[in-house]
């Protein structure tokens, strides 16, 4: 219980550090308690940490590029640099993050499709002002608009693939008319960067597919929560909404919230205690954010691709986006980075095969061994899975998942026990800390990674089955359920990675 | 799970193949617990919200997904079938415990927690009391948390307990989880330590040994405590509590549940109001004429005093601290008027689930009414002692620190007037008036007060009074024997019997036995919950904590009927 008045949901807004007189300066503020204050900023990276300087992105394709050697020429230059985790620039990879949010790097900004206006996404095309689909979504009507989503077969492309038609009449279907449209884009599972592209070169898209949401449900409200390190993405976003404020938008209320350092938050209901103003920890559902979601009104909560697929489908109907996709539904925007040779977005049929999408980024550097096709919560597949197809079902079949489709190809270079460990790492970072098997099975992974890293002794792996039985078995979300997956498909897949003697 | 049963539907159910009913919107926690169905868990508790985060209570269900669910967060649907101690859910519980023992400092022999543990209970009923995971264990930090609230961050298993009580009971909010991931632990913010009027609680909460209130540890090992069901004397709630004794002297007060007096609280204050009966400044001899005598000499000189003064000359004096029985009996055996002190107010503070601590710190006030009806701070007594009415005052003071009579009063007092005088402490009347017995504390006598909503209640020796103290209703009834009173001295009982029948509008209907462990209301009560529904499923403390004080009572009653003699199967037990 908060005393009367308080503003909780502007802590994080207001807060830009941890220091006693910082916290106390909030709580005066918002009239929230101080400890309450101080629990919520220690939560977040780029809170507890503000003047860290570099971050050094440590993710795996970072890390496949050398991000550990840059590094220590930080440390050799005597700049202050601490390791981040992704930082979603792999295609950049080895990225750092000014202390700024710039980033910096070597290599220039990602590759997309060429332009076509034949995909729905077309990255490489350009935004038109016109909001015809907002239009035609208004001609449509609320119903029209849902039965052209369900027959688009639309799956959400946050990584879960709930199909978002049924999501969206979840919320028409409560009673309580408040509700709320909220936009993830805390694009933060390591390999992942396809939501970036579209803030960057398709805001508008997603602006519109927002404001289609929002008339369709009912909401008057449209959040943003855009994680604090795309700073350019934000700035795009803002300078497009400014374009249409007047016009297509009149009447929609958008709000940006930016995120704070926690990959968490993209998890739907930590991402709603986030936004207000609490430590980023998954609630435990039921209650479902469709029932009680923000503020415990009822809300959507959709990925920014799965958004911006929208008006296309608004426009030219769900059977033709359908038809786009290969073994499942529509077109998806496949993140591809590792040792390939251009990393980038690509936006492919959905259901297309490691293979294809290597062949659209110029090809595999080197002899490829292993890849992790949606994140590192997908785990690692042998090469020998090159021709399967990358979508929901097919990537289920064993073991993984096409997640958010952020693939990354290592090749003989790399080894596996390191690969795995860079994700436990990872993991561990990332554990909200809220529920036990995680808290302490993602350290537990970790250290014992670590141990046989140090020693090669493949007894530092024994109890890693059980232990990763009992974090999916216990864990509160997604995050703790997979987190020993990398370790897990790793061990399976490329035994002799684990027996000692150093990849095979 | 506090409304009324009659609304609510009954939804039959099924755990492990037996039969239950489960009120509708009840979680299996709740169904199972209040069918006697014992599922283990740390972060649940009735009073807080639903966490789920501590995972232990772990069952599977059908209707239901293939994976474990919680039990504190699934509501029971009709039909549905509760697998709680099957090979695949003990398993799965077996592993949440197994991580908590991964992180777990093994330190039960120097934790004061242990024989009351949640953590240590489980570990036992799981077969298990280490974790194969032998990797190193996180280091939290130790220290303060606020005035009486010591942590340790190497046990804390994070279920959030304290933080959710901080927030949502005493709506304080002082602690909270900093950091994530394994480095978060529970902190208050600097400068604003933990210390809300029921920090206590938050050590009762925490099922491990990571909070716990230094001003009783180290002091005794919780199997050696032996509790007395009493009630605070600390104001004029009346909370219901656990005074646990070791070697005759208290170690702690620890509450009890009784949902309309104090639910599953009791107040820090409260917590060490034993200590008053440990002070320097009380009475523990007899005084004549203010030099200690032996009881029997100062009894002699009481008695000769008493049956030589009229009973109409005879006034007394008390506080808001007497029992009921020892207001009936001063009004019984005197004709004089009476004049009650009572302690001033102090500290109030209501939680946010309707705990009252009351700004009364007189346990008794209420009783005052009920047995004496109108009385007045002392004035007519003072009238009568300047009037040269009233001869002799029998002083009754159990006021801790002594009461604090009206300046005319003492003045008059202090003329020639006699006094005998029973008291806690070694006041200025003790020392000057004709003959003095030192009083008992509540910890150390049987009887009843009346708390602030009419509701009767039992106070219950747990302890032994210092020296040769023979207490208010030895000596009161002796006194009155002599005036033809009482053919013997009663216990306590037998007045509140004499007292009931003295005042049946009060008292009528009511036994001593009769209000057990949680009390009965008055006629005419703000509080008229029947004794049935004083309590729930839920016990205050660490769930550990009641098997323990179960596992106790059998032992002592095994030790009884075993004909070989005290001790002889306590391996057995
Ligand atoms: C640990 C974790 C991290 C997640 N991160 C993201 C994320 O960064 N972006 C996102 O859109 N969804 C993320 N999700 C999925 C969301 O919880 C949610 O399912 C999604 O935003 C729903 O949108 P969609 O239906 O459009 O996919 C994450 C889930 C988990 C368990
Ligand atoms: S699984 Fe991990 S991230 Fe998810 S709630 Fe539990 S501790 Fe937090
Ligand atoms: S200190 Fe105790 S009550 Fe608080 S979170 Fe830790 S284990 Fe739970
Ligand atoms: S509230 Fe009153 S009765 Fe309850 S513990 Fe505190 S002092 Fe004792
Ligand atoms: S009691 Fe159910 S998760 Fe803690």
């Amino acid at each position: 219980m908060l005393p009367k008045g308080a503003q909780r949901d502007r802590v994080l807004k207001v807060v830009h550090d941890t220091s006693q007189e910082e916290v106390e300066r909030v709580s005066r503020e918002t009239g929230v308690p101080a400890a309450d204050v101080y629990g919520a900023a220690s939560f977040y990276t780029l809170i507890s940490q503000p003047d860290a300087g570099a971050r050094v992105c440590q993710g795996l394709s970072c890390r496949m590029a050398g991000s550990q050697e840059l590094f220590a020429d930080y440390l050799e230059r005597g700049e202050p640099a601490i390791y981040a985790s992704c930082i979603g620039q792999c295609d950049r990879a080895p990225a750092v993050l000014s202390p700024k949010m710039a980033v910096v790097s070597q290599r220039s900004a990602g590759a997309v499709s060429a332009a076509n206006p034949e995909l729905p996404m077309n990255l490489g095309g350009s935004d038109s002002l016109d909001y015809s689909a907002l239009a035609r979504s208004r001609e449509l009507g609320g119903e029209g608009v849902l039965a052209a989503l369900d027959a688009s077969g639309l799956q959400g492309r946050g990584g879960a693939g709930f199909p978002a038609g049924r999501k969206w009449r979840a919320v028409l279907g409560e009673t309580e008319t408040e509700r709320y449209v909220i936009c993830n884009a805390d694009e933060a599972e390591p390999g992942t960067f396809k939501d970036r592209e579209v803030m960057l070169r398709r805001p508008h898209l997603l602006l519109e597919g927002l404001a289609i949401c929002a008339e369709t449900i009912g909401a008057k409200e449209v959040y943003l929560y855009i994680r604090g390190e795309f700073q350019e993405p934000i700035a795009r976003l803002k300078a497009a909404l400014a374009e249409v404020a007047d016009g297509p938008l009149a009447g929609l209320n958008y709000h940006f919230v930016e995120g704070h350092g926690a990959y968490i938050c993209g998890e739907e209901t930590a991402l709603l205690e986030a936004m207000e103003g609490r430590r980023g920890m998954p609630r435990i559902k039921p209650p479902y954010p469709t029932q009680e979601g923000f503020r415990g009104k009822p809300t959507v909560i959709n990925n920014v691709e799965t958004l911006a697929c929208v008006p296309p489908i608004v426009l030219r109907g769900g059977e033709w986006f359908k038809g786009l996709g290969r073994t499942e539904a529509g077109t998806k925007l496949y993140c591809i980075s590792g040792h390939v040779e251009t990393p980038g977005v690509y936006e492919l049929p959905l259901g297309v095969s490691l293979d294809e999408l290597v062949a659209v980024a110029g090809g595999y550097v080197g002899e490829p061994v292993a890849f992790s096709p949606g994140g590192a919560s997908s785990g690692f597949l042998p090469i020998s899975e090159r021709e399967r197809a990358l979508d929901f079902a097919s990537l289920s079949e064993v073991g993984s998942m096409l997640g958010s489709a952020g693939v990354v190809v290592l090749n003989e270079t790399f080894d596996l026990a390191e690969a795995a460990c860079s994700q436990a790492i990872f993991f561990e970072d990332e554990s909200c800390g809220q529920c036990a098997p995680c808290r302490i099975g993602t350290r537990l992974v970790h250290q014992a990674l670590k141990g046989y890293l140090e020693t090669r002794d493949p007894n530092a792996l024994e109890h890693i089955e059980d232990l990763a039985w009992e974090m999916e078995e216990g864990s509160i979300c997604g995050l703790g359920m997979v987190a020993a997956l990398p370790l897990t498909s790793a061990i399976k897949h490329f035994p002799a990675a684990f027996s000692g003697g150093g990849q095979a | 799970m506090s409304e009324t049963t009659t609304e609510r539907l009954e939804v039959p159910f099924t755990i492990d193949g037996a039969s239950y009913t489960a009120l509708k919107g009840e979680t299996v926690l709740e169904a199972a617990l209040r069918n006697g169905y014992f599922i283990p868990h740390y972060c649940w508790h009735p009073s807080l919200s639903i966490a789920g985060n501590c995972r232990m209570c772990l069952v599977h269900t059908k209707p239901g997904p293939p994976k474990p669910q919680i039990a504190c967060n699934t509501v029971v649907s009709e039909g549905m079938e509760v697998d709680a101690s099957s090979e695949k859910t003990l398993t799965a519980r077996e592993g949440i415990l197994e991580f908590l023992l991964a992180n777990h400092p093994l330190d039960c022999p120097i934790c004061d927690q242990a024989g009351e543990c949640d953590l240590q209970q489980y570990s036992f009923d799981h077969g298990r009391t280490t974790s194969k995971f032998s990797e190193i264990k996180t280091q939290r930090p130790r220290h303060d948390l606020g005035p009486r609230i010591r942590f340790n961050g190497n046990r804390c298993i994070l279920c959030t307990r304290c933080v959710r009580f901080c927030d949502e009971v005493t709506g304080t909010g002082e602690l909270t989880v900093v950091n994530r991931s394994d480095s978060a632990w529970i902190d208050v913010f600097p400068g604003v330590p933990l210390d809300n009027p029921l920090s206590g609680c938050t050590a009762d909460l925490c099922p491990v040994g990571a909070l716990l209130d230094s001003d009783w540890i180290h002091t005794t090992r919780v199997w050696l405590l032996r509790g007395t069901k009493s009630v605070c004397s600390g104001c004029a709630t009346g909370c219901n509590v656990n005074v646990e004794a070791f070697d005759d002297s208290v170690k702690r007060m620890t509450p009890r549940e009784n949902q309309p007096v104090n639910k599953w609280w009791m107040c820090d204050e409260g917590r060490d109001s034993h200590r008053e009966a440990t002070t320097d400044s009380r009475l523990n001899v007899a005084r004549l004429d203010g030099q200690p005598v032996k009881h029997q000499d100062a009894l002699e000189a009481a008695l000769d005093l008493f049956s030589a003064t009229p009973a109409a000359k005879i006034a007394y004096l008390t506080t808001g601290h007497a029992t009921c029985e020892e207001l009936h009996l001063l009004e019984t055996i005197t004709d004089g008027p009476g004049g009650v002190n009572y302690r001033p107010d102090g500290g109030a503070f209501e939680t946010l689930d309707g705990f009252k601590l009351s700004a009364d710190k007189n346990p008794n006030r209420a009783g005052v009414v009920a047995v004496l009806g109108d009385v007045d701070a002392g004035e007519r007594v003072r009238k009568g002692i300047e009037s040269g009415q009233i001869e002799l005052v029998v002083v009754c003071d159990s006021q801790p620190g002594g009461a604090n009579w009206d300046e005319g009063l003492v003045e008059a007092l202090k003329g020639d007037v006699k006094a005998i005088v029973i008291s806690l402490e070694d006041t200025w009347l003790a020392q000057t008036k004709q003959v003095a017995f030192p009083g008992l504390h509540a910890i150390e006598k049987d009887g009843t007060f009346v708390n602030q909503n009419g509701r009767l209640q039992r106070v219950r020796a747990a302890v032994s009074a210092p020296g040769d103290t023979r207490g208010e209703l030895d000596v009161l009834q002796e006194l009155g024997r002599s005036a033809g009173h009482f053919p013997r001295v009663l216990s306590a009982g037998g007045v509140f019997r004499r007292l009931a029948a003295a005042s049946p509008d009060a008292f009528g209907g009511l036994t001593y036995r009769g209000l057990g462990a949680v009390g009965l209301p008055l006629a005419g009560a703000a509080d008229q919950t029947p004794a049935d529904k004083c309590q729930t499923y839920y016990n205050a403390g660490p769930v550990s904590r009641e098997t323990r004080a179960q596992d106790e009572q059998t032992r002592v009653a095994v030790h009884r009927e075993s004909p070989l003699g005290y001790g002889t199967v306590r391996g057995n037990v």
